[in-house]
């Protein structure tokens, strides 16, 4: 269900976020909103600053990097302004992350079961044993076959999915108010994917999580998600609710990545590529950072963009925004 | 005429060791043939055996049984100078070309090695050459002069296609060519893929787990699944109306923003897909 309006408080309120590698800015006056229950997806290709926006929210960027600018809510509880120790606590307890490769984040020297179980250790003072079963009952919610049997294997014995699921039933164990997920299925069959997108939708429906979906894939997101943020060299570039950006994008990146996108249930004449190529992380761009590869650009593109409203909660960063089609 | 034929070929990853029980067929008695000219685009999931059949015909992986037959000829009975004259005719791309390409060598030495190895012209001439197949991928010449880490992901895609093509093939296989490449770079790939292909009059097979790139570049399509082609055929007549229950589910499985567009709801269809 969509953020109807600014009126909900937000579980997670981003604004103005500017995050630098020594000498180079790579995200540059991100803001961004999660609501109560809603599935946000922010899109991009290499270098648009959308996993480092999420490892911002998660205290875990690279050591080089730093916060420049900006504030960062959950719930009102001011992100970046908390201690290491604060962060912690609610680091698995009610801020979850969901990585692209469940493989290397799982420790393949501990049984999943108590993978799994360890946020009840460590944020509610539970036995290890009492963690075992809840984490049999968490690996049954995310539709792991025989979770009893299981749990005692380790991390290699599983597939991609089935790890991946573990991955995910490790988030949910203390209910998270957000679960951040970044590019969760890039590494997954189809079919696979179809399943962990499914599961991830119900997790929604049933407990109420909020979901911050970072992807690549524009597939993913008109099948999934409520609302999502384009993002491109560092930037949002257009936001609004799935329908609008798919039915009526408006920004000139937004139609060009959809028109170069293949697609497998229609037949496609001809793919409209970009030409050009996606600028370096933090290479200096005077004005709208899509102006050199844009199709519709003018002079005037040369300096900075703004920031316009078009329907209720559809902005666009363009001077020149496509029409309604 | 029939420039590819895959007839009966299985391989079976041998674990060895004398008391191992042999390993599961990775490829089970696969029958294909690829017309000249023509695009044939083979699409799996991981383990469903595409890149073994793709490394069979590459000779990187020498079948357990069945023969390939390339232009009339078995591919893995030719020895000395029909070898040699066949590995002319038949280049590969793969997925990622910044581990294919030697880091240290410049983009000229890499795109004249083929010549070299193959003796093929005078030292100029062989610039030459290395100079037009760089405009004909879209690159100015003076990247010849460059190393592969001065390139972006899509260039040195570029260059293993122009790689692939100088020696002037007649058959090319290309493993995932895209799938390291961001959507707005891989549709100029996949669209310079398939320009090249149409005029040179190139035959190609190519693998991919991507099924809108192999519905875009495939004349013909191949499914497979755990080391079976389950369904073959044109393209169109496959991704419009598949027979095979798989195919059907990996059709189902694939999110695209245009089905979205053409549907009124976003309740997800991929959800009815079962473990």
């Amino acid at each position: 269900m969509p953020l109807s309006s600014s009126i909900q408080e937000p579980v997670l309120d981003i604004q103005n976020l500017s995050i630098e590698f020594p000498g180079r800015r790579v995200v540059a006056g991100v803001s961004l909103q999660v609501g109560p229950r809603e599935i946000v997806a922010v899109i991009g290709e290499s270098g648009s600053g959308k996993t480092l926006t999420a490892l911002a929210v998660l205290g875990l960027l690279p050591r080089q990097a730093r916060v420049t600018g900006g504030r960062i809510m959950l719930h009102r509880r001011p992100m970046l302004e908390l201690s290491a120790n604060q962060r912690r606590d609610l680091l698995g307890d009610r801020l979850a992350f969901i990585p692209q490769d469940a493989m290397s984040a799982l420790n393949p020297m501990l049984s999943v079961g108590d993978q799994v179980g360890e946020p009840v250790v460590l944020h509610r003072s539970s036995t290890w044993a009492a963690a075992r079963q809840i984490a049999v009952e968490l690996l049954r919610s995310v539709h792991l076959k025989e979770p009893e049997k299981r749990t005692t294997d380790y991390p290699h014995q599983f597939s991609g999915g089935m790890q991946q699921r573990a991955m995910i039933a490790m988030g949910l164990a203390l209910e998270p108010e957000l679960l951040i997920a970044d590019e969760p299925t890039t590494a997954l069959d189809v079919t696979v994917q179809a399943q962990v997108i499914r599961l991830l939708r119900e997790i929604r429906d049933e407990h109420g999580t909020s979901i911050l979906f970072i992807t690549h894939d524009l597939g993913v997101v008109a099948d999934f998600c409520d609302r999502v943020y384009v993002m491109y060299a560092g930037r949002v570039i257009e936001e609004g609710a799935v329908d609008e950006i798919f039915y009526n994008p408006r920004h000139p990146y937004t139609v060009a990545l959809l028109a170069a996108t293949p697609s497998a249930t229609e037949r496609v004449a001809q793919l409209n590529a970009i030409p050009g190529q996606i600028p370096a992380a933090g290479e200096l761009i005077a004005g709208c950072v899509f102006a050199p590869r844009c199709v519709r650009a003018q002079p005037s593109c040369r300096e900075v963009p703004p920031e316009q409203e078009m329907e209720q909660g559809h902005r666009v960063r363009c001077w020149y925004p496509g029409g309604k089609t | 005429m029939t420039l590819l034929e895959i007839e009966n070929v299985s391989k079976r990853f041998d674990p060895g060791g004398f008391f191992r029980s042999p390993g599961p067929l990775a490829m089970n008695n696969v029958n294909l043939s690829v017309e000249a000219g023509q695009t044939l685009g083979i699409v799996g999931e991981s383990g469903s055996g595409k890149s073994t059949l793709l490394r069979t015909v590459l000779r990187l992986i020498k079948p357990t049984s069945g023969r390939i037959i390339y232009k009339g000829r078995d591919l893995w009975a030719l020895r000395g100078a029909e070898l040699q004259a066949v590995r002319r005719e038949v280049q590969a791309i793969f997925q990622d070309p910044a581990s294919s390409f030697n880091p240290r060598q410049r983009i000229g030495a890499i795109l004249r090695a083929p010549l070299d190895v193959h003796g093929i012209g005078q030292r100029n001439e062989r610039n030459d050459r290395v100079a037009e197949t760089l405009i004909r991928v879209g690159l100015p010449p003076e990247f010849a002069q460059r190393y592969p880490h001065q390139l972006s992901g899509g260039e040195r895609q570029r260059v293993a296609i122009g790689r692939a093509i100088i020696m002037g093939p007649s058959l090319v296989l290309a493993d995932e060519p895209t799938s390291a490449l961001d959507v707005s770079v891989q549709a100029q790939i996949l669209n310079l893929f398939r320009e090249t292909q149409k005029s040179l009059g190139l035959t190609s097979v190519f693998v991919s787990h991507n099924l809108a790139v192999v519905r875009y570049l495939s004349d013909r399509v191949a499914v497979m699944k755990q080391g079976e082609v389950v369904e073959s055929g044109p393209s169109e007549t496959i991704f419009a109306n598949p027979q095979h229950p798989y195919t059907r589910a990996l059709l189902d499985a694939v999110p695209d923003p245009r089905r979205h567009r053409s549907r009124t709801s976003s309740t997800i269809r991929a959800g009815q897909l079962s473990a």
